[in-house]
This record gives structure tokens, C-alpha cells and sequence, in this order.
């Protein structure tokens, strides 16, 4: 059996030519190892800019990996054939974060819909593919008299149960879900996380979840990647990760998260700033309030400090 | 699309100035439509042919017989305005939809290929923007020739850079959306994604300038006749009655408006019609700004 996602030593790094002088580079996925097991949600949680949305381009084939290995259901995305991506477009659906621009304001809820199914062929028999689209859109909360209605007269939450819906329109196994909650209201933030707990239950989906909200992740993910400035530093099961963060940079993001009722357990690591460790090895030095003189120097690597729970910090294991 | 519709018209009536623009250019369509029975042809080989009453140099003042005078050599005002009116729209409509076809060709290309293509295409344009767009559209129709024909290509030659500036702008910026992005996920090739997504949403400020361009066209072609480079002397063309106009616009020593009515009726004619048309322009923009919704 092979894992859904696979993903191996990936590094991306956006290139500018330019006419004259050395081109402009800027890495911004270094070194990622990932998997995502079948029936499993993978959060992942960073800052914003940290490449999170570029991974999830990467996974998608939007943008090509400039080196490692993106392996979707055992096939590595950047050596297939055109038409063999195709299919495995079918595999793989994404979810993107603003409701307002995924849908094209000028096509119908059917219309929308049906673009899935026009492009792999699927459902052609007219009857058979409007009986398809009413129990689609009933499986995500909308009702069938919705179909042939624009996306403006829509509220945030309905798009996203739209887009939802085109995503889930291919039967696919895997959900990239990139901030899929994070531009809605509280509220309707619930809804839509359930309806993704139940849909992840109901049709065996691996998700990729991305997001930069803890309390979302703790409700929705079964493991935890978290990602610095292109890498991914810390990675745990869930809870584990609430209960027992290792990074300093996890720990600094965890005593950001406000709280109503409890006070913060240690102020935010990341106010204080030490520029002149930008070059050391540990890529979180310059802002890290425990970084010793040995940091600038150690490797970066990965030692295991729970089952399962691995981190890439030199100065384990943390201890409260 | 019956609820745009709707939304147009009501946005149309709502609105005063918009409806005064709509008036204007129904009037004006009804007047070329109905040109034969309004002014009936006396040379059906040629009904842009002015009908001439007689070799008479001065203009006649408006009478009975020719309800909006003649001018020199005695060619009938009143016929050369109705005819002139379907010759306007002849050429702003045909101009305008060519320069916005070759725009929408050479943006597309531009902003689908990007790279040197884009490069190549967008210093085209601007070599073409920095030259003052008459002065170009002179050169182009001296060229080949003064010849109604010919002035219409000097024109669209001069008019489709902005357009082809605009669609490439505007496709470069919904091409970012995700929609974009998710029909490419869904496993979308390129042109279903340029033609279904991309070119149905990039394309309305175009036609908002289009819009508003008729009357600058028909502007135009006035000047390049009455400058000599369009219509022939003797055809039912605005820019050619005031250039027919040019000995006797500033009338007789004490009586400056002593040949008034030889500039008044096609000059009134233009004058309405590029307002008309642009305000009927205002109003699409105002409807189909995104921000007014």
C-alpha cells in the first residue's frame, strides 16, 4: 500500500532572469519531508510568507519542484506524462482560502459544477449528471434549487461549501485545503470545519490542511508540520504537539495564540530580534531567545523526542 | 443574463445624463436607419453622393426646399447631415470593432505568453502611442490615399493600441484569481481556461472604452476629412461639409455669421454625437464597474 502523498527533500526556489547581473534567487521550500497516510489530516502551521501556500502549489503541479520528489499515490508528479497528470488530477482536489476569488463570478453554481465533469468526461447523460449535482451540493449543506444561481448571491460560507463541492465533484482521495477558514467568520469557521471532519470520515480523504490557526488545527488535524522560513521544524501528532512543543519557534507561536481565560504562559519569544545570526545554520537563530553559541555551527537535523514526534531544534529536549 | 440586462436599463433610467446619452445615439441610429426616407436618394449608384442644385459658388441660407441651407456649389446640408449620420456610424462602428478585435488579439497574445512575446507586443503598442494618435493617423491616410476606405484603416491603425494595453492588463490581473488556479487543478487545458474563465472576465472594460470610443473615432475622421485626407469634396460626410464650409466660416466683413448655417447643422450633428456617445459610455462604466455593485 502505497502512502497518498509522498513528499521527498523538496526544495523550490523561485528565479528571476535578469539582463544583466546575476540573477535574483529566492529559496522558499528548503529540504521538505512529508507523508500523508490514507484517511489522515496533515496540518500545517507557519507565519505567513513561511511557504506554506507555495507547498501546496508544489503537491498541486501549479509550480514545479526545483528539486526532490512529489510522489502522489506512489507516481512522482514532475516525471509523469501531461495526460497522466490528468488523471491524477482526479486523485488529488484543492480548497482555497478566499471564497470570493476561487469562483468565477460569471458561471452559475451548475456551471461551476459541471466544469470537473465536462473536462475528465464524466456523467454525460443529462439526467444522471443534474441528479449528480443536487446530491452533491446536498452533501455539502446547499440545496439543489441553489444550482442555477450566481456565486455574488452567495455569503462567504455558502462559497466555500461551493467550492467544496467542486472539489469533491472528482471523488478525489486527497483534499489540499489551503486556509480554507481562515477569511470566514468565527461562526461560520465551525460549519465549515465540521462539514470537512465529516466529508474527511464519510469519503476516507487524506487532507493536507493548511493553516496559521492553532485552535483549528487542534480540532481538525491528527498530526502537525510546522514550517520556518521554508522549512519544517517540528512535526508531532496533535495533541502531543499541545502538550509537549519542542521548537522554540513552536513554543514562541503556541504563547501567541490569544486566549480568553488564561493568562500567557511565557511571553512571545519572537519580539526580540538578533540580526547578526541571520547566517548561522539553525534557520530560527535570529529570533530565538535560547540560542546558544553552539547553534551557529550545529547541523540542521532531525532527532526524534516522542514516538512519532520529531524536531529539528539542537538544544533537546526542551523541559517546562 | 436577463438580470444584467434588466440592471442595465434600470441603471439607464435611473440616471439622467445616462438616459440623455441613450436618447442621443437611439436618435441618431433612428436617423441613419431611416435615411432613405428621411432624405430620398437622387443617385442610387452612390446615396453618399451629395445631390447638387446648382454650380451657384455662395451657400444659400435654409429655406423650404433645403431645410438646412446648401453650402458652397450648392450641395444640400439637410441630405449631407442625414447620410453623413449613417456614414458615422459606418465608420465609428466599424473602426472601433476592428481596433477592438486586433487590441483583444494582441493583449491576449501578450498576456498569455508573456515573456519576450509580451516584451515584443507591448513596445509595439507604445511605438505607436508615442506618436499624438492624429498626427499618425495623417501620416497613415496620406499614405494610402484619401479615400473613405482608406481613412477607416488609418483610424483603426491608431486606435487599437489602448485596447490591446487594457485586455492585456486585465487578463494579467484575473489570471491571478484563484479560480484561475483551480480550473487548473481541476485539469483545465490552456484555451478552455483562457475563453471560458479568463477572457469572459478581463473583457468588459474593454467594452467600456469601445463605447466611449465611437464618438472619438467619428471625432477624428471628421478632422482627417476636413483636413482633405477622407471623404472626397461632393459626399455626405460631416468632417467634408465643414471642410465645404471653410471659405464662409467667418462670414463677410461686419456680419461675421453671415454664413452661419454652413457649419451649424454638421457641426451640431457631430458635436451631439460624440456627447451622446459618451455618455451612453459613463453609463456602461458606471453599470459595469464592479465596485458600483
Amino acid at each position: 500500500m502505497t502512502v497518498p502523498v509522498a513528499i521527498k527533500q523538496l526544495y523550490k526556489t523561485y528565479t528571476r532572469r535578469r539582463w544583466l547581473g546575476k540573477n535574483w534567487e529566492k529559496p522558499v521550500l528548503k529540504d521538505i519531508n512529508l507523508t500523508l497516510e490514507e484517511n489522515h489530516v496533515l496540518g500545517l502551521v507557519g507565519e505567513s510568507g513561511c511557504g506554506k501556500s507555495t507547498l501546496c502549489k508544489v503537491l498541486l503541479g501549479i509550480e514545479t519542484p526545483s528539486s526532490g520528489q512529489v510522489l502522489v499515490c506512489g507516481k512522482d508528479t514532475a516525471r509523469i506524462s501531461k495526460s497522466e497528470f490528468k488523471k491524477l488530477r482526479r486523485v488529488m482536489q484543492v480548497v482555497y482560502q478566499d471564497p470570493y476569488s476561487s469562483l468565477d463570478p460569471r458561471m452559475t453554481v451548475r456551471q461551476i459544477l459541471s466544469e470537473p465533469l465536462d473536462i475528465h468526461g464524466l456523467k454525460k447523460d443529462r439526467a444522471e449528471r443534474s441528479a449528480f449535482l443536487s446530491e452533491l451540493l446536498a452533501s455539502v449543506g446547499l440545496s439543489a434549487a441553489q444550482l442555477d444561481r450566481y456565486p455574488h448571491e452567495f455569503s462567504g460560507g455558502q462559497r466555500q461549501r461551493i467550492c467544496i463541492a467542486r472539489a469533491l465533484a472528482l471523488d478525489p482521495k486527497i483534499l489540499v485545503a489551503d486556509e480554507p477558514v481562515s477569511a470566514l467568520d468565527v461562526s461560520v469557521q465551525a460549519q465549515i470545519l465540521n462539514l470537512l471532519k465529516e466529508i474527511k470520515t464519510e469519503r476516507r480523504l487524506s487532507m493536507l490542511f493548511v493553516t496559521h490557526d492553532f485552535a483549528v488545527a487542534r480540532f481538525l488535524c491528527d498530526d502537525i508540520a510546522v514550517m520556518y522560513q521554508g522549512r519544517i521544524v517540528e512535526r508531532a501528532p496533535a495533541e502531543e504537539l499541545f502538550e509537549n512543543p519542542q521548537h522554540p519557534y513552536t513554543r514562541a507561536l503556541l504563547s501567541a495564540v490569544p486566549s480568553v481565560r488564561a493568562p500567557r504562559r511565557e511571553p512571545p519569544a519572537t519580539r526580540q530580534e538578533w540580526p547578526e545570526r541571520e547566517q548561522w545554520n539553525c534557520p530560527f537563530a535570529g529570533r530565538c531567545p535560547y540560542a546558544q553559541p553552539s547553534c551557529e555551527k550545529a547541523p540542521f537535523a532531525f532527532q526524534e523526542v516522542a514516538p512519532r514526534h520529531s524536531c529539528s531544534c539542537g538544544l533537546l529536549p526542551f523541559k517546562k | 443574463m436577463s438580470m444584467i440586462n434588466e440592471r442595465i436599463l434600470k441603471r439607464i433610467y435611473t440616471n439622467k445624463t445616462s438616459l440623455l446619452g441613450l436618447v442621443i445615439v437611439v436618435f441618431f441610429l433612428l436617423v441613419a436607419l431611416l435615411a432613405p426616407v428621411l432624405a430620398p436618394v437622387e443617385n442610387p449608384n452612390n446615396p453618399y453622393q451629395l445631390p447638387q442644385k446648382s454650380y451657384q459658388i455662395a451657400p444659400q441660407p435654409p429655406s423650404a426646399q433645403n431645410w438646412f441651407g446648401t453650402t458652397e456649389q450648392q450641395y444640400d446640408l439637410y441630405y449631407g447631415v442625414v447620410w453623413g449620420t449613417r456614414l458615422a456610424f459606418k465608420i465609428g462602428l466599424t473602426v472601433t470593432f476592428f481596433a477592438f478585435l486586433i487590441g483583444l488579439f494582441v493583449g491576449g497574445v501578450a498576456a498569455y505568453f508573456g515573456g519576450k512575446t509580451d516584451e515584443v507586443l507591448m513596445r509595439l503598442t507604445d511605438i505607436v502611442f508615442a506618436v499624438p494618435s492624429l498626427v499618425l493617423a495623417m501620416v497613415i491616410a496620406a499614405m494610402l490615399g484619401p479615400d473613405i476606405k482608406n481613412m477607416m484603416i488609418a483610424l483603426t491603425a491608431v486606435a487599437w493600441p489602448s485596447y490591446a494595453r487594457l485586455v492585456r492588463g486585465d487578463i494579467l490581473s484575473v489570471k491571478q484569481r484563484d479560480f484561475v488556479t483551480a480550473a487548473r487543478t481541476l485539469g483545465a487545458r490552456g484555451p478552455r481556461i483562457l475563453l471560458r474563465h479568463i477572457l469572459p472576465n478581463a473583457i468588459y472594460p474593454s467594452v467600456v472604452v469601445a463605447s466611449l470610443d465611437i464618438g472619438y473615432v467619428v471625432l477624428t475622421a471628421a478632422s482627417l476629412s476636413f483636413l482633405g485626407l477622407g471623404a472626397q469634396p461632393g459626399t455626405a460626410d460631416w468632417g467634408q461639409l465643414i471642410a465645404m464650409a471653410r471659405n464662409w466660416v467667418l462670414g463677410t466683413p461686419g456680419n461675421p455669421f453671415a454664413y452661419w448655417y454652413t457649419v451649424a447643422a454638421p457641426g451640431g450633428a457631430i458635436f451631439m454625437f460624440v456627447l451622446g456617445w459618451n455618455l451612453l459610455g459613463d453609463a456602461f462604466r458606471d453599470i459595469l464597474d464592479p465596485r458600483q455593485v
